[in-house]
């Protein structure tokens, strides 16, 4: 019996960036007219996958077969063209021009003198909402829509592209009310219906039990199982997600007991972000925060440090309260941010190492406002040395350095105000095994000094390894308390996805 | 879940994304009733006709102006383009008299290639166009200038269609006037219509998302400037036809006062928004408030201040608005969140 | 040592192209040769221009623009006219005008920061505000007849060759030297200019800075009317409104970057003499008015191009996203105009 050719066979593909294993020798066959989910954590490789069979990156080897032809992208208007697209969580769209207009840029249909029909355009982009059973005014701005609706308006513009034979959906729940859910996930079958075949990236298991008819589970780059839906529980998918075999640090030793508390956080609240967020950290602890994307974690600590004051909720730092209302307040408070957009907002990666170190301490090196180059070199070394950054020196450019010697410089500028609480936020994310290594030493290292840690982590073994008592955030709020002796990945991960505690 | 059933507040500032045209109408007549009232001579028909012909060029130049704004860019250079087109045009013209009403192709394509050149510079070899224009504003009067060789043309040289265009009178109203008027529908429709006037908006309302529709940055940027540059050009066919003679120094500083036509009438600095309907408004404002003041025996500082003050408190409005509106769909989104 | 030299090409470009200029215009007129000749036409090009495009040169770095200075400077001269005419004295009348200045620039920076309005855009605005207050105050005449305290700043010369004004500028440089390269505020309008964002998230009061900035520069343009008025012994509400380009391309000329963040005083220094000896070579040739605003034009113009597009030549044109990018996808050519709401 000869197995009709898949919709999509994606074969061998492999991508690494710089020391970076994304994909290894992972294969996907998506058959036409099913839906189909991709499942694994943060860096399991599953947005890598969608981005090569799209055409925004090129596989490093492998190769990708569209209904049994093989075939190439080198751009995403390509691999629309060839009816290949993937719908994002906040797609970009033009907000000042009406839905219509959105749906049908870069290919209005022209009358004669070559002047659009916009008749037969809000025509046609009532007839596809339909189709997609929304309502949408076609008039509407775009700047007036919710991220849902903006979502809808990528899946018609994707029809209109006749984009349909395959399609990725990246996250689509993650910003729905349950109604405009439901209403996709009826759509969702429509198009299954219709012969298109439709690739799910979602952590929502339960949610896609019923739409869902094949499961594939990606972890840490590589393919785990592929099987239909009915054959695996809840359980078995989440323990198929989990498990990595990469160790990543000895085990810590204990924080001391009876420590006092360094920061604590009652009622934090930010409309729209996160709810009633509240917790200690005492000096020497490492509190992890899990959280699948778009639970709020970054948003929690970009408020803690007054990036984004929050509506509701106090901060007490060493016993004293202090409002949150920006990043020079908190870090006067003792507060130290690293963030997870290393480039944009850890770094001015034009200029040099010993320039960025001294980003925060600038007062404090200069005398009476006179830089005194001497002590900002001084510092930069000293860093260099504790840090252990391989780069040709102090007047290093920090574009020029690796990944992992980025992060590094961010550290040390933080870690140059001698802070009192430490915020991580995703610390090694894109960065090589052996940088991430020295990373978790430091971190160990500055909380056996007393420092109270939070660390914002996707990766599951380095949460567990690293903390000694884990929050789980989902939609915005704690859903779960971990000791370190009570936490497990499967248990973790369970909460995050919302899942109740299987067998 | 559709855009009808948002609350009143959310309709109110939306409007005011794509309505502000509305506000300068009001503040326009606002204007008339307030000069109106101050001065006997200002609510006449003559006076009416001497606003409308003042305005009608400045029309043209904000519609010009206006297009390339929606591009999040900016166009410096418009008084130098409409001298050396005005000066070098109907230079043109005045040699070759028999050649007929053909020639003001001249000027228009001499404003063309200034535009060309400024999109070249703005979006083949990405200069802030702030730059770019302080840099060709002196650089096309100073063409200008060397084209001139110390003349000047005495309109009396000039052939009559010239005359007939832009002093006579089509069915009773003056032709400038409907020029005006034709050239600011005719740039309203393009932009609505054309392909290309809606990836005008589209990449000054977001930039970021151009290249996932396939659209092309540079290549917009650079029609908007050579269509801003075909207009200005235009008008200085008709600045050199109304002047008592065409010099090389003409219409300096009309940079400032289109800018400030363009953002009174609702265009964003900020790009993407606002319409031509309202640029040209924005300009007989101008042009109303210039003729308001001059009836009131105000003196040159005020009205000096008064453009300042225009474009501060316009852009500041902008501000506030976009501002506002950010604020609300954040709230928006979390309602529907909540749901 | 070696560090002192490695990225002064710049710089090291400029200073051949003023040797080069001073050549071309020694082959225009003997004249030139004469160092009273020199100073004489250093101080007419640069003992006022100068002083903005120092002012400038704090505000562009710091990824902004200001282009009501010129308008500033009117202001200032008019200010200082009527104080003379008032009969007041020299000490009360210098610090009043550097103060107006300051102001002046202070009303920049807070409409600025304050909106989060593009920089541009305000200063367009405030620079008719304050000609119109520049004539307001001064009237549609001009004055002279100035007591000779007033004018000694702008007019006085040492050992009856050398001008206070061009020393006065040497010394305001060698302070924006100071300042830019050995203070804390300096650094911090570097790091502004190049990253503004992670500077913000770093603790710093990146809206404090820039208003410092804007203040700062209205206070030497203040100064600068002081020299003006000496210098040409007049004031008018309508001068120094050609000055706008030739500050500039100073400052671009000088390798400031446009887009903030880089640059070196001594480049806008030497781009400075270059301009002043392009224009006394220009005034030896006869070259008339605006056509040395032509070749100033295409100086400016020029001067930012040239490196742009050799910038695009040796960069490849990107295909793939960036890895960096935290899953969410990246054009591949740089969005055109992106930054456009900055200047």
């Amino acid at each position: 019996m000869s197995e009709p050719a898949a919709r999509l066979d994606l074969r061998h593909l492999s991508k690494s960036f710089g020391g970076i294993r994304a994909l290894h020798d992972v294969s996907l066959r998506v058959a036409a007219g099913s839906v189909h989910a991709l499942l694994g954590e943060n860096g399991a490789g599953k947005s890598t996958l969608v981005k090569i069979a799209t055409g925004l990156l090129q596989a490093d080897a492998g190769d990708m077969l569209l209904d049994g032809a093989a075939c190439r992208f080198t751009s995403p208007m390509q691999a629309r063209r060839a009816g290949v697209v993937a719908v994002y969580q906040d797609p970009k769209m033009f907000p000042h021009l009406d839905v219509a207009e959105n749906i049908f840029m870069g290919q209005y249909r022209t009358g004669p003198g070559g002047l659009i029909d916009r008749a037969v355009m809000y025509r046609a982009a009532t007839a596809l909402l339909r189709t997609i059973e929304s309502d949408l005014d076609p008039t509407a701005l775009v700047a007036g829509l919710s991220v849902g609706e903006v979502q809808f308006v990528e899946f018609a513009r994707a029809l209109a592209d006749r984009a349909d034979r395959v399609l990725f959906l990246d996250e689509p729940t993650a910003s729905l009310s349950p109604a405009e859910t439901g209403r996709l996930f009826r759509v969702i079958r429509g198009m299954r219906d219709a012969g298109t075949a439709v690739v799910i990236i979602s952590h929502r298991l339960e949610e896609l039990r019923d739409l869902v008819d094949t499961v594939t589970v990606l972890r840490d780059g590589g393919h785990v199982v592929t099987a239909p839906a009915t054959a695996l529980s809840g359980a078995e998918i989440v323990r198929a997600m989990v498990g990595r075999t990469l160790s990543l640090v000895a085990p810590r030793p204990a924080p001391t007991a009876g420590a006092e508390t360094r920061l604590a956080v009652r009622g934090l609240t930010l409309a729209g972000s996160f709810d009633d967020v509240g917790f200690d950290i005492r000096a020497g602890e490492i509190v992890g925060m899990f959280g699948l994307v778009g639970a709020g974690r970054t948003e929690i600590a970009q408020a803690l440090f007054g990036i984004t004051p929050p509506d509701a909720g106090s901060v007490a730092v060493d016993g004293r309260a202090v409002a949150p209302r920006s990043p020079r307040r908190m870090l006067a408070a003792g507060l130290a941010y690293v963030p997870e957009d290393r480039e944009k907002q850890g770094l001015v990666p034009s200029l040099s190492l010993r320039l960025n170190v001294a980003a925060t301490v600038l007062d404090r090196l200069a005398r009476w406002g006179v830089l005194r180059r001497a002590r900002e070199v001084a510092l930069a070394v000293r860093s260099i040395a504790a840090l252990a950054i391989r780069t040709n020196g102090t007047e290093a450019v920090v574009s020029s350095l690796s990944g992992g010697n980025r992060q590094k410089v961010v550290l040390a500028k933080w870690l140059a105000i001698d802070p009192k609480v430490l915020l991580l936020d995703e610390p090694t994310h894109g960065i090589d095994v052996g940088a991430k290594a020295q990373v978790h030493a430091i971190v160990a290292g500055l909380a056996a000094r007393g420092v109270a840690v939070l660390l914002i982590s996707s990766d599951l073994p380095e949460i567990l390894a690293m903390s000694d008592r884990v929050l789980v955030v989902a939609g915005g709020r704690i859903v779960a308390r971990f000791d370190a002796d009570e936490a497990s990945e499967v248990g973790i991960l369970t909460a995050a996805s919302g899942l109740r505690e299987a067998a | 879940m559709s855009a009808t059933a948002a609350p009143r507040s959310d309709r109110l500032v939306f409007a005011m994304l794509q309505g502000r045209v509305f506000g300068v109408a009001a503040f326009l007549v606002l204007l008339c009733l307030g000069f109106g009232t101050a001065s006997r001579n200002f609510l006449t028909v003559s006076n009416a006709n001497t606003i409308a012909l003042n305005g009608a060029i400045l029309v043209v130049v904000a519609c010009a102006e206006a297009i390339v704004v929606i591009t999040r860019n900016y166009d410096l250079s418009v008084g130098s383009v409409v001298a050396l087109s005005s000066y070098v045009g109907l230079d043109v013209v005045r040699r070759y008299p028999e050649a007929g009403p053909i020639l003001i192709l001249a000027p228009v394509l001499i404003g063309t290639a200034c535009g060309a050149f400024n999109g070249f510079l703005v979006a083949v070899c990405r200069l802030p166009s702030v730059i770019a224009t302080l840099g060709t504003m002196s650089i096309f009067r100073g063409l200008a200038f060397l084209y001139a060789g110390g003349h000047q043309i005495d309109p009396k040289d000039l052939p009559p269609w010239v005359a007939a265009t832009v002093g006579g009178h089509v069915l009773g109203l003056s032709a400038l006037v409907l020029l005006g008027f034709a050239i600011a529908v005719l740039a309203a429709l393009g932009l609505r219509y054309l392909s290309v006037g809606r990836e005008i908006y589209a990449i000054g309302s977001n930039p970021d998302a151009a290249p996932f529709y396939g659209l092309r940055s540079e290549r917009i940027s650079f029609r908007a400037y050579l269509i801003c540059g075909t207009l200005t050009g235009l008008a200085g066919f008709l600045f050199g036809g109304r002047v008592s003679y065409v010099v090389p120094y003409l219409a300096q500083g009309l940079e400032l006062t289109a800018l400030a036509a363009v953002v009174l009438g609702g265009i964003s600095v900020l790009g993407g928004s606002g319409s031509v309907f309202g640029a040209a408004l924005g300009a007989l404002t101008i042009a109303t408030i210039e003729n308001g003041l001059i009836l009131l025996g105000a003196s040159e500082f005020v009205r000096q201040f008064i453009y300042g003050a225009i474009i501060v408190l316009a852009v500041i409005t902008d501000a506030v608005v976009q501002q506002r509106v950010r604020v609300l769909l954040k709230a928006r989104r979390q309602r529907v969140r909540a749901a | 040592m070696k560090r002192m030299f490695r990225g002064w090409t710049w710089e090291a470009t400029l200073a051949v192209l003023i040797l080069l200029c001073a050549a071309w215009a020694t082959s225009l007129s003997p004249f030139y040769l004469d160092p009273d000749q020199i100073l004489y036409s250093l101080q007419q090009a640069l003992a006022v221009a100068g002083l903005l495009a120092g002012g400038l040169m704090m505000i562009v770095i710091a990824g902004e623009i200001d282009i009501s200075l010129p308008a500033t400077l009117a202001m200032g001269t008019i200010v200082f006219a009527r104080m003379a005419e008032a009969g007041l004295p020299l000490w009360l009348a210098l610090p009043t005008v550097i103060l107006l200045g300051v102001c002046a620039g202070l009303v920049n920076g807070l409409l600025v920061v304050g909106f989060g309005l593009p920089s541009l855009a305000v200063t367009l605005g405030t620079m008719s505000a304050y000609r119109a207050l520049a004539l307001w105050f001064g009237g549609q005449e001009g004055h002279a007849d100035f007591p000779a305290s007033y004018i000694w700043l702008g007019s006085a010369t040492l050992f009856g060759a050398l001008p206070l004004s061009l020393l006065l500028l040497a010394a305001i440089f060698a302070l924006l030297a100071l300042v830019l390269h050995g203070t804390v505020f300096g650094r911090l309008l570097y790091m502004i200019g190049a990253n503004p964002v992670a500077m913000r998230f770093s603790g710093i009061r990146v809206g404090a800075v820039k208003v410092a900035a804007f203040a700062a520069a209205g206070g030497i343009t203040g100064l600068a009317a002081l020299v003006y008025v000496g210098q040409f012994e007049s004031a008018r509400a309508d001068n120094a409104g050609e000055i706008l380009l030739f500050v500039v391309a100073a400052v671009t000329l000088g390798g400031i970057d446009v887009f903030g963040g880089r640059g070196h005083v001594a480049g806008v220094f030497l781009a400075l003499l270059l301009l002043g000896t392009i224009k006394n070579g220009m005034g030896l040739a006869n070259l008339p008015g605006p056509v040395q605003t032509l070749i100033l034009g295409a100086l400016l113009v020029g001067s930012v191009a040239i490196p742009q597009l050799a910038r695009l030549r040796l960069r490849p044109r990107r295909g793939a996203a960036n890895p960096d990018a935290a899953g969410v996808p990246r054009p591949a050519v740089p969005p055109h105009g992106a930054r456009e709401e900055k200047t």
